[in-house]
Parts: structure tokens; C-alpha cells; sequence
């Protein structure tokens, strides 16, 4: 316990992390303040318009009963079935629809039809919140995949691509210090001296841990705090008011089982913790091969952006989705997660892609120890 | 000068080396646009072949007067064309043995497929003609593209966009009426020149595109190699034998400048292998083309040529200042992780600053400040100088502060 | 002629070395003192890299720092933690060193080639320092520091690593140098500087305590240094009693030799430097 306090110490105790979670957490609050400025969603005059007060604006309540009017109906005719010919035809044409791959994606969309059914049913469709509102939630908070150009715009994608970082270097210092202080050969010889270095990750997964609790927690609070969003956190994802307009296939997000708009919030942010974690732990097996902070960060972003592009050089069909199943990805979709939106990813995607990454993670950490130890 | 060479082989490390390489072929595979070009955006793969050619008959630009020619130039393409559709039996079948037949088929039978109808197995089979015949193997594919590109140039005359007339140029009036009068003078006046540039919009969109990843490029090689360096030789205890040596601190000096000298020689490599990559595909054609035309917001007669090495020395410069912020860092850097935590902040503001100082070259924020070509073109270096120059002062601060510091 | 005159050095309000002053011709001068004494510092700032707060070093005559790259060109400096790249071979870190020194190309290779033949690592000019042991990097140290053929040689804990054997040949080589040149060794191997050195400076509470020669600084405790055998039982009372200078295990008994100032009824024994070492900083 006490050299994993040492060793948590010597992380709290290092200027340079505070500096950068600073300057993260300085950057995001101004990026979502620019976001959420007046002038670009006058959210509060679209809310006294949805909710008909006496104080409506005109204009905003005629977009909202326009909105209404057009998307209310978006799930009578729903068919999630002709979504995934339409997908398949666009994005994948070469995938042969013979083949098990093409039946295992076809299964999981005749699910989502199911789905579809259940929410025409139950009238989980129908939240009652403003559409200006939602887009604004939807597009601030989640950073939807098609989204490709405003990637980095998205709150939960800036805050775990920070997060992630922050971790790696916060974990990558703590293992290099007794190389860089030149302390190797009269810690390592100690009784607990090889243990020290898995304390140490330990100390940085804490660490990197409590450090995206920050960055994710202040850009979170700002936005709460800005955004009225009232009733709609426990709207159904599903919603069609939730629907984005702009896109090619325009319907709502359809989740594989009901997760309200606060419940994928918690869900996602789950994931990101278990990102967190992974990157923590796959650098820190990186080091124990490589002995080398430096390289392993370097290595770790030219193999973030390599996992990134994968799926791109990556022909349709097994091979593609796993491809598919990595930190990086995962990240890049961070806002549809647990949302339909690729036949090449299935119901468990993230927690699948999760828990193998953890494995792997853990596996590297293994080998590398080994070797270390050697 | 030994000294100095054998402070720059210090950069020099060959897994950094091969890590940089591999991070920039993934930039440029993966976010680039020249790999893509000219099929991108709205760009076709024989673009620079067809304005090659025109560019060959007419100049870079295309006047009133040469209007006849050029429209002799696209019916010679339509007549090529027309050659090869009464080699389709379907086509024949279908009566479309005419260009004009040929666009309103295809686009008919797309409407209806995109509008949610159900095509026939015929229309179907008619559709996958159509597709068919635009194939690179096929001599119909090259000759469609190329009237595709000539139909834009048509298109850019006869709604006002270029050698506009009286007539032609109140299609834009609605537009024009709406963007204020100082720029609606301007446009106007782009508008009616009576000559028109033969650059399409993809070489400059390509540009636009690339310029701010070929300096995360840059800024990936200098902070990583001069952070390597200057953290190694202070962990390793390098700089108290220097220091004691001969040359004295000026070892410090000496490295300020291998690091500057480091930034802008990668900022030209990267420059030089993406502009021969860029000629290699083609934009040689378009070098003597002026960049003032509908698709860009500029209004100087500044050639594609002199856009590039503008373009180019912004690069070189903020790369150059990326080694002298680098060699800040690493020389305040404990080790080698608040290095790169402290070159993560400083490489995303230069990469913002790179980012308006390019955007700004193309502006319509003050058409009145645009107008005027040193202001046009001193714009971004309006942002990258300043940036230079408080690096240039850092470093400066720090070899001061060397001069008279102990060493300890 | 190297003149050190009256220099203080602070580290803040700490001071490090307080009015120092020496006169160093040629000749090898050994620079005794316990941890944290200035040693270092007043190394330091015999090779410019630290400056003194008040006084000034002088170089026949002319200040040092007035000097600058002139003076730190007469100067081999062999720092107690000796950098090296570690990818580097020998023969190419001197190479890189004396670029730095100011060495002309012309014969640098022989230069290098004979003063690596000198510490003896010819064998290993071309093998990458990663793979040398602490010996090996202290020798390529030492070669770098006389290479340039400095008229001022400064070593800091230059014998660190080394064997019995390399210690001496070590000595030989400095021994040699010193005819000619200054050469400041400073060191806790008493050993070492007791066998080579002209002078022996002593720095003791941040000033100089003594600058004399190896016979005169044993003769002062001429008649107080004493051998005794103690049986194992009563050493202990033995040590209460007298400072022990060292003690040796034997059968049933310890051979100590110790430090009396007034007579003691044992047998007398040779005072030596280190004897005065040890009782002067007791």
C-alpha cells in the first residue's frame, strides 16, 4: 500500500499534468461555451414555444409544429429491413448475400425491426422536449459518427480523446522515472522493486481515472448548467424528435434495447472509462517492452491513427468488422454508441470491442511483464 | 560549422524516423486530399487531362472571344460520343443515340430510383448501361467525364458566374443583393472580366484541404525529434561537459539553431515531395491559371503557381517556428512525457494559427482589406510572423538567461 | 598559473564555499573533503560553469570569464557523472567531444586513436558504449578529458569504477601529465592522491583548511597514531575510549588502529593522509 501511495504521489505531485488537464479542461469549456452561445441556439425562446407559454416566440413555435408535423409520424413507416437492403446496396454492394456474414447482419437488423415495433407500440417515440433542444444535445453532447468534419467539436469525443492521452502520459511518466531519474538499478534491485512497476499502473489507471472524471465532469457540469434540458433526460433516445434531419437516411436513433437520453449518457460514459483503462494498460505492456516513455507515446498515436484507418483499407465483410473493433473506432463513433447505424456492427459491438481490448490489454501487460522481469 | 553538423545528426534517430514516416502515410492516406484528386469533392478522374488540353488551346484563362472555340472544342467531344452510344444495343433500343438524350435518360431513371420508385428490370438494365458506359475501360467513360467538366464551365457562363453579360449576370443578382455592396461590387466585377480562369475549383480545394495536415506533419517530425534530443542531452548529462568545453554555452545557441534549421528543412521537404506529388498528377496544367475566379473567394490576379509557394512558405515558416517552440519546450522539459505533454497545447495552437492564417487567405470577411494584394497576401503571414517572432523571443529569453546562469 | 581569489559561492542565502583562495602552477593537486563540503562546486567554477558570487578566478593573471572560450579551451574537465550517448562508440563521442573542444580534423583520428590506446579501450573503439561496464565509460571519460592536451586537467571522482589495475595506470598517466600542467583531482579515495599528489588542498566547513603536502599533513599527527590487538569483549569499551581509524577482524581479537592525542600504551604506527582525513572531519 505504501509504495502505491508513493507511487500516486509522485503523479499528484508532477506540475506538467495539472498543466495540460488545465489547459484540456480550459479549452473545452470555451469550445462548448462558443457552441452554446445565444447566438447560435436561442434554446430558451424554442422551449417557451414548445411548451405554448403565452411568451412563445411565433417563428420558433411555427418550427416546432412544423418539426412535429413531419417527424411524428416517422415510425409508422419504419422498416428497418429496407434500411439495411438501402445500407447494404450503399457500403458494402460486395458483401454476397449468400454468405454468413451477410445473414448474421440481415438477423441483427430483422432485431432492430422488432425494436422499431415495440416503440410504435408503446409510444416510446413521443418525447416531449424541443427539437432545437435535442439537436443541440444531440450534436454537442454525442458528436454523431457522419459527423466526420466536426469530429473533434463533440464534447464526449474531446474529452476521451484528452482523457486518453492524459492517461497514457500520466502512467508513461510514472513507469520512466526511475530511467529518466537514473534510479533503475537501486530501485529494481530491491526486494519489492520489479513489483513497483505494476503498482505503477495501477497508480496511473487511478490516476488517468480521476483525471477524465475531471474532463469529462467540468464540460458536463458547463453544459447542464447551460442547457435547460428538463424533461429531457429521461426522453427515450429513440425519440423521434431526436431525429437528424440533415442526414441521408433521415430517422430517429434507434437503440438496440430502451436507454433514455440520461441512460446512454451513463452507458457511454462507462465505455469511455473502460477506454481509459484500456490505454492505460496497453501503454503500460508497451513499456515493459519497449523501457521507453518516449517511443511507447509516439508508437500509441501512430497506432491510434493506424487502428483509426483500418476499416477503410479493410474489404466488407468478417474481416472488416473486425477491423472495426478497436479503441480508436470506437472512439471516432463515440455519440452512436449503442444506436444502430453501420450493418457491420452488431447489438454488443462496444461491449464486445471493450471487453476483448481489455484482454488483449491485459495480455500485453503479461508478455511484457514477462520479459521485463527477465 | 562541425559543431553544428554534429548537433543535426543528433535529430537524426531512425526509429522516430520510420515512425514519422508511418504516421504521415496514414495522414495522407487517410485524411489527404491529393490521393484522392482529382476525383474529389466534385472533381473527375480526366479534370486535368480536359482543362490540360484547354489550357493548351486557350491559356490559362478563356476570354469572350474565344467562346466559339471553346464551344467547337465540346462538340467535338459530343460528336466523339455520339459515336460510341449507337454501340450499345440497349441504348439503341431506348433511342438515345444524342449526349442531351443520354444526361436526360440517366438522370430520369435516377430521380426515380432516389424518389423511392421501383425501376423496372429494363429501367434497371438501362441504369447499369448508363453506369457502364462512364467506366475508365470504356472510351465513353473518359469522353462523359470530360463534358461533365466542360458542362460546369458552361454552366459557371451561362449563369453569370464568368464572362458575364447583362443578361446571364442577374442570376446572381438575388445573391448579390444579399452579400453587401462592397463585395457585391467586387464579385460583380469578377463576374464581367472578360476573361476567365481555367483553374477548376479542386486544385485550390485540394490545397485548402492539405495545408494544415502537411503541417502536422511537419510539427510531428520537429517536436519529436528536437524533444528527443534536447531532453536526452540533458538526462544524460551532455551539457556539463559542453558547457565546459570549448565552445561554452554557445552549444545552446548552436542547438537553437540546428532546431530552426531543422523545422524549415523539413517544412521544404514536406513542400517539396507533396508539390511533385501534386505535379506528378497532373497541376502542372494549371500553374499560370489565376486563383480569382467563381470558386474562390480572392479578387487578386495571383497565379495557381504563386498561391502555391505562398501556401509553401506559410508552411516552411510555421514549421520553422514549430523547431524554435519545440526547442523552448525541450529545453524546460524535466523528461521526455511533460515534453510531449507541454508539445500536445503548443502543436494544436500552432495548428489553429495555420488554420486562419490559410482560411484567411481566402476571406469574405473584409472584401474592402482583400482587395488590396499586399494585404491579401500578407494576411496569413500577418498571423505566421507574429507566431515567429515570439518564438524567436523565447528562445532568445532562454539563451540570455543561459549567458549568465549556473549550470548546476 | 590558476588564482583562485577570495570566492563565495551562494545558493540562495546557503553558502557553498566561503573565501577561497589558492595558487595552482603546475603540478598534480589532490582535493580532499567529505560530501557536501564545495568540492564540486569549487570544481564547477574552476570550469565556468557556475560563477561566484564575490571574489574571482584568474588565469595568469586574467579573470576567467573575461577569458571565456580561450580559458575553458586549456581546461579537460572530467565531471564527477560522466554523459555519453549511449549508441555512440568511443571513437565517435570523441569525435563529437572534440568538435565541441575545438580540436583541429587535422590528426584528430591518431589523437583519438592514441589517447584511447592510453586508457586502455583501443580494443573497443568501434563497440557502442551501451555495451561497456562502469569501467570502461570512466576511461572513455578520462580520455576525453586529456585528449585535447588541456593545460588545466579537472577530475571529479575520476577513479570510480575503475580496478586496481586501471586505478594505477590512471595514476601513472596523470602523474605524468602533472610535470607539465595543473591537475586538480578531486576525490574520496585517500589512496589515491596520497601515492601522486604535489599539494593537497582540504576543504573543510566551506573554506580551505589546509593546503600543504601529503608528509607534512600525516607528520601533524606524528606521535598520536597508534596499533593496537583488542579482544573481541572489550572493543567496545576500546571504541568509547579512543576514535578508531580502522579494525580488522582476526582470530579472538580486532587489530585496530586508532587516533590518541595524548600518549596511549600501544605501539605507535606511520601516520598517514588518511589517518588525518578521517580525525580532521571526525
Amino acid at each position: 500500500m505504501k509504495i502505491f501511495k508513493n507511487e500516486l504521489k509522485k503523479l499528484i505531485c508532477c506540475p506538467f499534468l495539472w498543466g495540460l488537464l488545465l489547459v484540456f479542461t480550459a479549452f473545452d469549456v470555451v469550445m462548448l461555451l462558443n457552441d452554446l452561445s445565444p447566438g447560435n441556439y436561442d434554446y430558451p425562446t424554442m422551449y417557451e414555444a414548445i411548451v405554448g407559454s403565452e411568451n412563445a416566440d411565433e417563428g420558433a413555435a411555427e418550427y416546432y409544429r412544423d418539426f412535429y408535423s413531419y417527424y411524428s409520424t416517422v415510425y409508422d413507416s419504419l422498416d428497418m429491413n429496407e434500411i439495411f437492403r438501402q445500407k447494404m446496396a450503399l457500403y458494402y454492394p460486395e458483401v454476397p448475400q449468400d454468405s454468413a456474414y451477410f445473414r448474421w447482419a440481415q438477423r441483427n437488423y430483422a432485431e432492430l425491426q422488432e425494436r422499431v415495433e415495440s416503440i410504435r407500440k408503446t409510444g416510446e417515440g413521443n418525447g416531449d422536449f424541443y427539437p432545437g433542444q435535442a439537436f443541440l444535445s444531440g450534436e454537442r453532447l454525442y458528436m454523431p459518427a457522419f459527423r466526420i468534419h466536426r469530429r473533434l467539436c463533440g464534447l464526449l469525443s474531446r474529452s476521451l480523446l484528452e482523457s486518453m492521452i492524459w492517461a497514457a502520459l500520466a502512467v508513461l511518466y510514472l513507469e520512466d522515472f526511475e530511467r529518466v531519474n537514473a534510479a533503475e538499478e537501486v530501485v529494481f534491485s530491491t526486494r519489492q522493486g520489479r513489483g513497483v512497476q505494476l503498482k505503477k499502473v495501477l497508480a496511473g489507471a487511478l490516476y488517468g481515472l480521476s483525471g477524465a472524471a475531471v474532463l469529462f465532469g467540468v464540460p458536463l457540469g458547463t453544459f447542464a448548467a447551460a442547457v435547460p434540458m428538463r424533461g429531457l433526460w429521461g426522453t427515450s433516445v429513440s425519440a423521434f424528435a431526436l431525429t437528424e434531419p440533415t442526414t441521408f437516411f433521415a430517422y430517429p436513433f434507434v437503440t438496440w434495447a430502451k436507454m433514455s437520453v440520461l441512460g446512454q449518457l451513463a452507458a457511454s460514459l462507462g465505455l469511455c472509462a473502460a477506454l481509459v483503462y484500456i490505454t492505460v494498460a496497453t501503454c503500460a505492456g508497451a513499456y515493459f517492452f519497449a523501457k521507453n516513455g518516449f517511443f511507447v507515446m509516439l508508437g500509441a498515436g501512430v497506432a491510434f491513427l493506424g487502428t483509426l484507418l483500418l476499416p477503410f483499407a479493410v474489404p466488407a465483410g468478417v474481416g472488416h468488422t473486425l477491423s472495426m473493433m478497436s479503441p480508436a473506432v470506437l472512439w471516432y463513433s463515440a455519440g452512436m454508441w449503442f444506436i444502430e447505424f453501420d450493418p457491420a456492427r452488431g447489438r454488443w459491438f462496444e461491449v464486445v470491442t471493450v471487453a476483448v481490448w481489455t484482454a488483449a490489454a491485459a495480455g500485453i501487460m503479461r508478455a511484457g511483464w514477462r520479459r521485463y522481469g527477465e | 560549422m562541425k559543431i553544428l553538423f554534429n548537433e543535426a545528426k543528433k535529430l537524426f534517430s531512425p526509429i522516430l524516423l520510420i515512425m514519422i514516416i508511418i504516421f504521415a502515410f496514414f495522414v495522407c492516406e487517410g485524411f489527404m486530399a491529393l490521393p484522392f484528386w482529382p476525383q474529389f469533392h466534385v472533381g473527375s478522374p480526366y479534370e486535368t487531362e480536359v482543362y490540360g488540353e484547354l489550357i493548351e488551346r486557350f491559356g490559362p484563362t478563356l476570354s469572350r472571344d474565344e467562346l466559339p472555340g471553346f464551344y467547337e472544342f465540346e462538340e467535338g467531344l459530343i460528336r466523339e460520343l455520339e459515336e460510341e452510344l449507337p454501340k450499345s444495343k440497349l441504348f439503341k433500343e431506348n433511342g438515345i443515340e444524342t449526349y442531351e438524350g443520354y444526361l436526360e435518360a440517366r438522370e430520369e431513371l435516377h430521380t426515380k430510383r432516389d424518389t423511392g420508385g421501383t425501376l423496372t428490370e429494363d429501367e434497371k438494365a438501362l441504369l447499369e448501361e448508363c453506369e457502364r458506359y462512364t467506366f475508365r475501360e470504356m472510351p465513353a467513360g473518359k469522353l462523359l467525364f470530360e463534358l461533365q467538366d466542360l458542362d460546369r464551365i458552361d454552366r459557371d457562363i451561362e449563369y453569370g458566374r464568368a464572362l458575364a453579360t447583362d443578361e446571364s449576370i442577374e442570376y446572381e443578382r438575388d445573391y448579390l443583393d444579399m452579400v453587401g455592396e462592397e463585395r457585391a461590387r467586387l464579385l460583380e466585377e469578377k463576374f464581367r472580366s472578360e476573361e476567365m480562369s481555367l483553374l477548376p475549383a479542386t486544385p485550390v480545394e485540394v490545397i485548402k484541404n492539405d495545408v494544415l495536415l502537411l503541417t502536422i506533419i511537419c510539427f510531428a517530425a520537429v517536436f519529436s525529434a528536437v524533444l528527443l534530443m534536447l531532453v536526452t542531452d540533458r538526462i544524460r548529462g551532455i551539457y556539463p561537459l559542453a558547457a565546459a568545453s570549448y565552445t561554452g554555452k554557445r552549444i545552446f545557441k548552436v542547438q537553437a539553431v540546428v532546431c530552426a534549421g531543422y523545422g524549415l528543412l523539413v517544412g521544404v521537404l514536406v513542400c517539396v515531395i507533396y508539390g511533385a506529388a501534386l505535379i506528378n498528377k497532373g497541376a502542372g496544367a494549371f500553374l499560370d491559371c489565376p486563383i480569382d475566379n467563381y470558386y474562390n473567394d480572392f479578387w487578386v490576379k495571383l497565379s495557381y503557381r504563386q498561391y502555391l509557394l505562398c501556401m509553401a512558405l506559410a508552411v516552411v515558416i510555421f514549421s520553422g517556428a514549430a523547431g524554435l517552440l519545440s526547442y523552448i519546450i525541450g529545453r524546460l522539459a524535466a523528461n521526455y512525457i511533460s515534453g510531449l505533454a507541454a508539445a500536445i497545447p503548443a502543436a494544436v495552437a500552432l495548428g489553429t494559427a495555420v488554420y486562419f492564417a490559410t482560411a484567411l487567405f481566402f476571406s469574405a470577411q473584409s472584401a474592402w482589406v482583400l482587395e488590396r494584394f499586399w494585404s491579401s497576401v500578407a494576411l496569413p503571414f500577418a498571423i505566421t510572423l507574429p507566431i515567429c517572432a515570439f518564438a524567436a523571443a523565447g528562445v532568445g529569453l532562454i539563451l540570455k538567461r543561459d549567458r549568465g546562469r549556473d549550470l548546476l | 598559473m590558476l588564482t583562485v581569489d577570495n570566492v563565495t559561492k551562494y545558493y540562495g542565502k546557503k553558502p557553498a564555499v566561503e573565501n577561497i583562495s589558492l595558487s595552482l602552477g603546475n603540478g598534480l593537486y589532490g582535493l580532499l573533503a567529505p560530501n557536501g563540503a564545495g568540492k564540486t562546486t569549487l570544481i564547477k567554477m574552476l570550469t565556468t560553469l557556475l560563477t561566484p558570487t564575490s571574489g574571482e578566478i584568474l588565469y595568469c593573471g586574467t579573470p576567467i570569464e573575461k577569458l571565456g572560450a580561450e580559458y575553458r579551451g586549456l581546461v579537460g574537465y572530467l565531471p564527477q557523472r560522466f554523459g555519453f550517448y549511449r549508441g555512440n562508440t568511443p571513437e565517435q563521442y570523441l569525435e563529437y567531444l572534440a568538435a565541441l573542444k575545438g580540436m583541429p580534423g587535422e590528426g584528430l583520428a591518431e589523437k583519438i586513436d592514441k589517447v584511447l590506446d592510453k586508457v586502455g579501450l583501443s580494443g573497443s573503439k568501434k563497440v557502442k558504449m551501451k555495451k561497456f561496464s562502469g569501467g570502461m565509460i570512466q576511461r572513455v571519460g578520462i580520455a576525453q578529458a586529456i585528449m585535447s592536451d588541456p593545460k588545466i586537467l579537472i577530475l571529479d571522482e575520476p577513479t570510480a569504477g575503475l580496478d586496481p589495475k586501471e586505478r594505477v595506470r590512471f595514476r601513472n598517466i596523470i602523474s605524468a601529465m602533472s610535470k607539465e600542467r595543473t591537475v586538480i583531482l578531486s576525490t574520496h579515495i585517500v589512496s589515491d592522491i596520497e601515492s601522486i599528489a604535489n599539494r593537497v588542498i582540504m576543504i573543510k566547513d566551506r573554506r580551505v583548511f589546509r593546503d600543504s603536502t601529503v608528509p607534512e599533513l600525516a607528520g601533524e599527527l606524528e606521535g598520536q597514531v597508534f596499533e593496537a590487538s583488542v579482544p573481541d569483549g572489550e572493543y567496545e569499551a576500546f571504541e568509547r575510549e579512543y576514535f578508531v581509524l580502522s579494525a580488522r577482524q582476526e582470530q579472538g581479537s580486532m587489530a585496530v588502529r586508532f587516533y590518541s592525542p595524548s600518549p596511549a600504551p600501544y605501539k605507535a604506527a606511520e601516520p598517514n593522509l588518511e589517518d588525518f582525513f578521517l580525525v580532521t572531519y571526525r
